[in-house]
C-alpha cells in the first residue's frame, strides 16, 4: 500500500481584482494525482507561483483542499477523527527554505527542538535532555548548540536544527520546501548528504520541492514537473532529464546553467503573443512555442510515454518528440 | 522553559542603550525618580508633612535652607510633598500601562491570530472604545465611579487597553505568516499555545516602546484628572493636585505650583525620550546603523 | 598587451564592530579587462559584496581601507567624494540583487529613465527617444508600454532589465552586477544572462558579476576570480578554472556540486566551518580546512603565482595536472 495517495486534488480560491473589479478564480492546484511509496524521494519541480507551496500546505493540512482526496496509508484524510489527526501530524513534517525565518528567533535551539516532543509525548526532564542530545548528534550538531539562539548559528547549522525538529517524532514523510536554496554550495552538499543518510537510517519518504532541476535530479527517485497548478510531466529522474517530453520541461533543462563551460545556456524563443480571451485549453498555451489548434480545445490528459513516465501535451502525443 | 541566557541580540541592545547619551540621561532621570519614590520616607526632610500634616505657622514661606522648595498654603514643606508625590505618579504610570497591556495584548493577539468571528467581535469592541477621545471617556467614567485616585487609574486603564489590542493584533497578523509559526502548526501545537509561545515574544518590541512612552502620557493624564478634581483628593501629595491648588497663588507664591509642575515635566519628558531612543535601538533597520562604532 | 579597465591591488578592508575589528578583506588582487564578463565567486562571508562596494566606494564611513583600485588610469580610492560622484553612474554603474529597491515605486519607468539620462548623459538631445531605444535594446518589444508603467506593474525579470537599462545611460566602462539573478526564476534568469552578454558585445562594457552560482559563471563569464574568506585564491579563464583547477578550495567547491551525480554517491564536502573574521588564522586563511595543507601554510600567507598566462593561484601546494 502506498504511503500517500493523492487523487484529483484541487485548491481554488477567489481573488478580487482591485476594489470593485470582478472576482477572479485562481486555480492554485488543479486536479493533480500522484502516489508516494515508503522510502522514496519525490522531486517536485516548478517556478514561483506554480502551486507547489499550496500543494504542500494541502498535504500538511494547513489548508483545506477544494476537492479531491488524500489517502494516508489508505485512510481518507478528510474523514479523519481529531484523535487520529494527532498521529497524522507526527507522521508528516516539513522543512522550510529559509533557515532563519523557520526557527523562532526568541527561542533557544533547545526549546525549538523540544516543541514537537513536549506537544506529543510526556518525558521527564532527564529523558527530554537525553533525547535532545541524541537528535542533535543525528543531524551532526552537539550539546553546545542547545543554549544558543538561531541568529548565533550559521545557515547550515540552522537548517540542521530544522531537520532535527522535523524528525523528532519519527515521521514517515518529510516535505522539504527548497531546503537548500538559501544555502551556500558547500553547505548544500552537507545537507543533501545528511538527508540521504537519514532516509536510509529511518526509512523516510521525502517530497523535495525545488526550482533547481540539477539538485532535484541528484536526490529524487521520481520527478514531477509542475506549471500553473497542473502537473505537466512526471517520471523517473533519469527519464525526465534524459528524455524530457513536455515543452516546459525542455525549456527548463535548456535554461538551467550547468557548471560546465562547454555547455551554454540555450533559450527556446518563448511565445510572445498572448492569445486573448481563451478559456480552457492547455495551461502552458500562452508560452508554448509548439502550440497548435488542438491545444485550445481542452486540457491534455496525462498519457504514458514510457515506463511510469507521463506527459500532458497534445504535441508530444502526436508523436513528434524532439 | 530554559535558563535565562542572554542572547547576543539582548547584549547588543544593552550596549546600544549604554552608548546613546540621550537614552542614558533619560534613564538616569527615571532611575532617580524611582529611587526617590522608594526611599521617600527616609529622604524627605519632613515626611509627615509630605503625607499631609499641616503646619499653620509656616504658611507660604519662600524657598530657604530649611524648606528648599518653600512651603504651601498649609505650611507643608513642598520638597517633601513633591518627593511623596513621586510615589503616586510612578505607581499610576506603571499600573495604568501594565493593566492596559495585560488586557489589550492577549486580546489583540488572539484576534489577529484566529481571525474570523473572534477577530470581528473583538475589533468592534475596540473600535467603540477608540472612537471616544480617551480623556473625555476617562472623565465620564470617573464622574460615574466617583472621584478618587484609584478610580482615576481604573478609568484610564479601561480607556487605554484598546490601543494595545490594536497594536498587538497588527503584530499577530504579520507574525502568523512566518514559517516558524507554520512549522508549529504542522507539529500540531494548539492555537492558544502558539499565540503565547510564538506570537507574544516576537510582538513585544513595539509594545515595549509604546508602553514606555505611554508611561509619560499616563502620568500626564492622571495629573490632568487630578488637576480638574477628579483624581487624587486632598491631602494627597499628587503633583497635579498641587498644581491645581497652587494655581491661584502663582503670582505671589510661585514655588508652590511650579515645583510639582517641574517634576511632572521632567518625568514625562524622561519617559518620552527614553521610549523614543528605545524605538530606534530596537527597530532592526535603524539598529544596524547604530551598531557602527 | 591590453591594459585592464579595472585593477584591484592588495585591497584590505577592516570593519570595527561591537566585538572587535573584523578583517573582512585581505590583500584582494585581480584585474578586469575591457569587453569581458568577469565573475567574482564565493560563498557567504567571502567578501565579494564588500569588494564590489569598495570599488564603487559605498562602504560604511568608519571602514578602514588600504590598497589601490585603479580604474580608468586613476586610483579611485584616493578620489574625493565629490569627484567620485562623477564616476558613479557614468563610467561605473551597479545593479543589485533586488531590482525593486533601485526603482522608485512612485514614479513611472519612463520618468526614472529620463532622469538618469539627463544626469548621466546630458548631451542627449531627446531623452525620451533615447529612453525608448534603451528599453528596446534590453529586450522589451513593447517599449512604449513599459515606459508608461510603474515598477510594481512589472515582473521581477522585467524590473531587472529596466535596472540594467538605467545603468547603461552613462555608457559605463564597467557594470557591477551584484547577484542580479538570485531572486529570479530559471527561465527569467537565462534571459538576463543573455542580456548581459549582449551588453558586453554591443556597448563594450565590462561586467563584474558577483555570484555564488557556478552554473551561471560557466554559462556567462569569460574570466573568474574565486574568493574565500576575504582573499582571492584563484583567477583565470572560465575554462581553466573548471578544467584545470589549481586551488584546493575551488576544487572542493566544484566537487560538492550535485549535478551529474547519483544518489548513492556521498557528495564530497569541505570539512569545518568558516572562522570568524575577528580572528582569522595566521598564514593561509584556508589552511584549517584544506586537505592539502603543509606546515608552511599555517605560518605564511601564500603569494599569488602564475600557473600559465592569465591563470593565477595563491597556494603553497596547488593541484597538479
Amino acid at each position: 500500500m502506498p504511503l500517500l495517495e493523492i487523487k484529483n486534488l484541487s485548491k481554488y480560491y477567489y481573488k478580487r481584482r482591485g476594489l470593485f473589479g470582478r472576482r477572479e478564480l485562481i486555480k492554485a492546484v488543479d486536479n493533480v494525482s500522484f502516489t508516494i511509496e515508503k522510502g522514496m524521494t519525490l522531486g517536485l519541480v516548478g517556478e514561483t507561483g506554480c502551486g507547489k507551496t499550496t500543494l504542500a500546505k494541502c498535504l500538511l493540512r494547513l489548508i483545506k483542499p477544494t476537492s479531491g482526496t488524500i489517502l494516508f496509508k489508505g485512510k481518507d484524510l478528510s474523514k479523519i477523527e481529531s484523535g487520529e489527526l494527532d498521529s497524522y501530524h507526527r507522521a508528516v513534517q516539513i522543512v522550510f527554505q529559509n533557515p532563519f525565518t523557520s526557527l523562532n528567533p526568541r527561542m533557544t535551539i533547545k526549546d525549538i527542538i523540544s516543541e514537537p516532543i513536549i506537544t506529543h509525548k510526556s518525558f521527564t526532564k532527564a529523558e527530554l535532555e537525553t533525547e535532545l542530545v541524541r537528535l542533535l548528534k543525528v543531524v551532526g550538531l552537539n550539546e553546545t548548540h542547545l543554549n544558543r539562539y538561531p541568529h548565533e548559528l550559521s545557515g547550515g547549522q540552522n537548517q540542521r536544527v530544522a531537520i532535527a525538529r522535523a524528525i523528532a517524532l519519527n515521521p514517515e514523510l518529510v516535505i522539504l520546501d527548497e531546503p537548500t536554496s538559501a544555502l551556500d554550495v558547500s553547505v548544500q552538499a552537507t545537507i543533501l548528504n545528511l538527508l540521504n543518510e537519514l532516509q536510509k537510517q529511518f526509512n523516510l519518504s521525502y517530497i523535495f520541492i525545488s526550482h533547481d532541476l540539477g539538485v532535484v535530479r541528484f536526490i529524487s527517485d521520481y520527478i514531477i514537473v509542475m506549471y500553473s497548478g497542473r502537473f505537466v510531466e512526471m517520471g523517473p529522474s533519469e527519464d525526465i532529464l534524459g528524455k524530457p517530453s513536455h515543452p516546459y520541461t525542455k525549456m527548463l533543462l535548456l535554461a538551467l546553467p550547468l557548471p560546465d563551460p562547454k555547455k551554454k545556456i540555450g533559450l527556446i524563443q518563448q511565445q510572445m503573443q498572448t492569445l486573448e480571451d481563451w478559456v480552457g485549453g492547455c495551461v502552458f498555451l500562452q508560452k508554448c512555442p509548439y502550440r497548435g489548434e488542438r491545444c485550445v480545445k481542452g486540457e491534455p490528459e496525462m498519457l504514458e510515454v514510457g515506463e511510469k513516465h507521463f506527459v500532458a501535451c497534445y504535441y508530444t502525443i502526436k508523436g513528434d518528440r524532439t | 522553559m530554559s535558563r535565562l541566557t542572554l542572547s547576543k541580540e539582548t547584549k547588543i541592545t544593552l550596549e546600544l542603550i549604554r552608548r546613546d547619551k540621550l537614552a542614558m540621561l533619560s534613564l538616569l532621570i527615571i532611575t532617580f525618580f524611582v529611587v526617590v519614590s522608594i526611599t521617600a520616607p527616609f529622604i524627605a526632610p519632613y515626611p509627615s508633612q509630605g503625607e499631609g500634616l499641616p503646619v499653620p505657622e509656616k504658611r507660604f514661606l519662600p524657598p530657604s535652607f530649611e524648606n528648599p522648595f518653600g512651603t504651601d498654603y498649609l505650611g507643608r514643606d513642598v520638597l517633601s510633598r513633591v518627593i511623596f508625590g513621586a510615589r503616586i505618579s510612578l505607581f499610576v504610570g506603571i499600573f495604568v500601562v501594565c493593566v492596559a497591556i495585560m488586557i489589550g495584548v492577549p486580546l489583540g493577539l488572539i484576534a489577529g491570530y484566529f481571525g474570523g468571528k473572534v477577530d470581528e467581535i473583538l475589533m468592534r469592541i475596540t473600535d467603540v472604545f477608540l472612537s471616544f477621545p480617551s480623556l473625555l471617556f476617562a472623565i465620564a467614567l470617573v464622574a460615574t465611579l466617583g472621584p478618587g485616585l484609584f478610580n482615576a487609574m481604573i478609568s484610564l486603564s479601561i480607556t487605554w487597553w484598546p490601543w494595545y489590542a490594536r497594536l498587538a493584533r497588527a503584530q499577530a497578523v504579520t507574525i502568523k505568516e512566518q514559517p516558524y509559526v507554520l512549522a508549529s502548526q504542522v507539529i500540531g501545537v494548539k492555537g492558544l499555545t502558539i499565540v503565547f509561545r510564538h506570537l507574544l515574544p516576537n510582538a513585544l518590541t513595539p509594545i515595549i516602546v509604546q508602553g514606555t512612552m505611554d508611561m509619560s502620557s499616563a502620568i500626564l493624564a492622571e495629573a490632568g484628572l487630578s488637576f480638574i478634581g477628579l483624581g487624587a483628593q486632598a491631602p494627597s501629595p499628587e503633583w497635579g493636585l498641587m498644581v491645581s491648588t497652587g494655581r491661584i497663588y502663582l503670582l505671589n507664591y510661585w514655588w508652590f505650583p511650579v515645583f510639582p509642575g517641574l517634576a511632572i515635566f521632567l518625568v514625562a519628558i524622561a519617559f518620552n525620550l527614553f521610549g523614543d531612543s528605545l524605538r530606534d535601538i530596537l527597530d532592526p533597520k535603524t539598529r544596524k546603523a547604530g551598531g557602527q562604532m | 598587451m591590453v591594459e585592464p579597465i579595472l585593477s584591484v591591488e592588495e585591497l584590505d578592508v577592516t570593519f570595527p564592530t561591537f566585538e572587535g575589528l573584523a578583517h573582512v578583506l585581505s590583500k584582494v588582487t585581480f584585474q578586469i579587462y575591457p569587453k569581458e564578463v568577469f565573475a567574482l565567486v564565493g560563498e557567504t562571508g567571502c567578501g565579494k559584496t564588500v569588494t564590489a562596494l569598495s570599488i564603487i566606494r559605498l562602504l560604511p564611513k568608519n571602514s578602514y581601507v588600504r590598497g589601490r583600485i585603479i580604474f580608468n588610469g586613476r586610483n579611485i580610492l584616493e578620489l574625493k567624494e565629490s569627484d567620485m560622484v562623477g564616476v558613479r553612474g557614468k563610467n561605473m554603474s551597479m545593479i543589485l540583487q533586488d531590482p525593486s529597491s533601485s526603482l522608485n515605486p512612485m514614479f513611472k519607468i519612463g520618468e526614472q529613465l529620463c532622469d538618469a539620462i539627463k544626469s548621466n548623459d546630458p548631451d542627449v538631445k531627446e531623452p525620451k527617444t533615447y529612453a525608448l531605444e534603451l528599453l528596446s535594446k534590453v529586450g522589451f518589444k513593447d517599449a512604449d508600454r513599459v515606459f508608461n508603467s510603474y515598477p510594481n506593474e512589472l515582473s521581477g525579470g522585467m524590473q531587472q532589465r529596466v535596472a540594467i537599462s538605467i545603468s547603461l545611460t552613462g555608457r559605463p566602462k564597467l557594470l557591477i552586477a551584484d547577484e542580479p539573478t538570485t531572486a529570479l526564476d530559471v527561465l527569467t534568469q537565462a534571459q538576463v544572462v543573455q542580456l548581459l552578454r549582449q551588453v558586453r558585445d554591443a556597448y563594450g562594457t565590462s561586467v563584474l558579476l558577483i555570484t555564488h552560482n557556478l552554473g551561471l559563471v560557466a554559462a556567462l563569464c569569460d574570466r573568474v576570480g574565486i574568493m574565500y574568506f576575504g582573499q582571492v585564491v584563484e583567477t583565470g579563464s572560465t575554462y581553466d578554472l573548471f578544467y584545470n583547477t589549481k586551488h584546493p578550495y575551488t576544487k572542493g567547491l566544484l566537487q560538492s556540486l550535485p549535478y551529474n551525480k547519483l544518489k548513492d554517491q556521498t557528495l564530497p564536502t569541505i570539512p569545518g566551518d568558516l572562522p570568524s573574521p575577528l580572528s582569522p588564522p595566521p598564514g593561509c586563511r584556508f589552511y584549517p580546512r584544506c586537505p592539502r595543507s603543509k606546515e608552511v601554510c599555517s605560518k605564511n600567507v601564500p603569494e599569488i603565482s602564475s600557473i600559465s598566462k592569465d591563470h593565477y593561484v595563491a597556494c603553497f601546494n596547488p593541484l597538479s595536472d
